[in-house]
């Protein structure tokens, strides 16, 4: 068995102080670097367990960095992008926590459970509903570990999502037909995010309301900011909507006509939700978000859908 | 928006003679399909596909039985190696190739379904959705009846196992039968209740 010669110390201190990190600086770069080679090293002299434990704490590095730059990502207004490295850190804690133990040590040291909930509390703040995905019939695949085609009696040895010379094994597929293209609402890969196309340039337009996460993601100061997100539903008067035409989307968020819906009742119930914060935020925030309130406003100028946000 | 899990019981007139004299089953192939007690199916015009296709998840869960299965289990597949085709969909959900056994499997393919899930998904087993197609079939009595699920991989061990628990003979399948059209309490209760009745009485 080699040494690591960084010891295991200094990778868990390393790991530990992500709250002061700052995603492909020198330090880090370093950090990927120094467990590049040391896993090369364990590989040459063949010791699995290393070079898997190695693989671990270059899953919780990734994991850490997506989740930064995702959260920067939204604190910039670019919100595809940043939902796109949410969902890295998702398909990253997945595969990492069935062979490590997430809450290490007991006191989330590496902030992967604190990651793991804001990045399911942020992936609800977004407008996405629908996805495209793909069917296709697999014609050939191959073993990412010993490049053999794979066989349904005869295999190789490795096992999908097992780790071997510290990487994980997955099936490369290399010949397929393209049998449909469907939209769903839980798609495996939820980048499949379909935009509008602009007609003169030919580009894609973000036309999505991203009111919400834009609201939430100003409220937090830093990345590991503790904050919890209730959904309720609730009564408003119906009064409150008196701008609303009865032929606009109705404010309870039916999709259907107001006309059609909730217009000329009392009270309308409309999704609330509530964001629980730790530390005070920016005074210019509003405390309250509220789609009769701000709606046209520069600030949320896309505010139109029906649910308020405190 | 929450889906719901959906369970459904037919009785079914798919028995393992039906898929062993499928076109695409070589007499090889079939004199092999014929030692097992768990064959995996393919799906047969998949969207107008020609050809038998398998969900993505069957070669896993297939070695995952050579693997870890006690010997009672002799799974096998019903198609050619050089044949075999998958289905890769990017939907987020766990879809199993339909599983034909006999009752004294049943318990038992229920069983490794639940590790499989629990071994493929971790913490994500309580969110999941997955869709599984049993088909319990004696050929002592060419009876058969269809367990269908689709819902959370969680929700499995409730909604199907302990059902599929309750069958272990020819005569617990026929008395499955009887309970298409209850709800899944009744169903326990009537088998429940049928079996207490056979060992009081033996």
């Amino acid at each position: 068995m080699i040494q690591i010669e960084d010891s295991l110390a200094l990778i868990a201190l390393y790991l530990a102080e992500v709250s002061t990190r700052d995603p492909g600086n020198r330090l880090d770069s370093d950090f990927t670097q120094r467990m590049a080679t040391q896993k090369r090293k364990a590989i040459e002299s063949g010791d699995e367990e290393l070079a898997k434990s190695i693989w671990c704490w270059q899953a919780i590095q990734r994991c850490q960095n997506s989740y930064i730059r995702a959260f920067h990502n939204m604190k910039a207004g670019y919100f595809y992008d940043a939902w796109c490295a949410l969902e890295q850190v998702e398909n990253i804690l997945n595969a990492l926590e069935l062979h490590f133990d997430l809450d290490v040590q007991g006191n989330d040291a590496y902030k992967l459970l604190l990651i793991r909930k804001n990045t399911e509390q942020f992936q609800r703040l977004f407008p996405y509903g629908l996805f495209f995905s793909i069917g296709a019939v697999v014609l050939e695949k191959k073993c990412s570990i010993c490049d053999q085609p794979t066989s349904l009696r005869n295999p190789c040895s490795h096992r999908v999502g097992q780790i071997y010379a510290g990487e994980m094994c997955k099936r490369i597929i290399t010949k397929a037909d393209l049998v449909e293209v469907s939209l769903v609402d839980r798609p495996a890969q939820k980048c499949t995010v379909p935009f509008m196309v602009d007609d003169k340039s030919g580009k894609a337009v973000d036309h999505y309301n991203y009111m919400h996460i834009h609201y939430a993601v100003e409220c937090l100061q830093h990345p590991f900011s503790k904050w919890e997100l209730v959904l309720r539903k609730r009564n408003r008067p119906t009064s409150d909507f008196a701008h609303v035409g009865k032929h606009d989307e109705c404010p309870c968020g039916s999709t259907r006509a107001f006309a059609d819906c909730c217009h000329g009742k009392q009270h309308l119930t409309r999704s609330h939700m509530q964001i629980r914060i730790e530390e005070a935020p920016d005074a210019q925030i509003p405390a309250v978000l509220d789609y009769a309130i701000v709606r046209g406003k520069s600030r949320y100028p896309h505010a139109t859908n029906g649910t308020d946000i405190a | 928006m929450e889906l719901k899990n959906s369970l459904k019981l037919s009785r079914s007139s798919t028995t393992f003679e039906t898929w062993l004299n499928q076109p695409f089953v070589t007499d090889d192939l079939r004199s092999q399909l014929e030692k097992a007690n768990v064959l995996l199916i393919p799906e047969l015009d998949y969207c107008g596909y020609a050809g038998p296709l398998f969900p993505a998840v069957t070669e896993g869960f297939f070695h995952f039985l050579a693997n870890e299965s006690s010997d009672e289990i002799r799974a096998d597949i019903c198609i050619e190696d050089h044949d075999y085709r998958s289905l890769a969909l990017h939907h987020d959900e766990v879809w199993f190739a339909t599983l034909i056994v006999l009752p004294a499997m049943a318990e038992v393919i229920a069983h490794y379904i639940i590790r499989f899930l629990d071994e493929k998904l971790g913490s994500r087993v309580t969110e999941t959705r997955i869709k599984s197609k049993v088909v319990i079939a004696s050929p002592e009595t060419d009876e058969s009846v269809t367990v269908e699920f689709e819902g959370l991989a969680s929700d499995y061990d409730n909604c199907v196992a302990s059902t599929l628990k309750l069958v272990r003979s020819a005569q617990d399948l026929k008395r499955l039968g009887q309970t298409e059209n209850m709800d899944h309490a009744e169903r326990i209760a009537h088998l429940s209740s049928e079996r207490d009745t056979r060992h009081d009485s033996n």
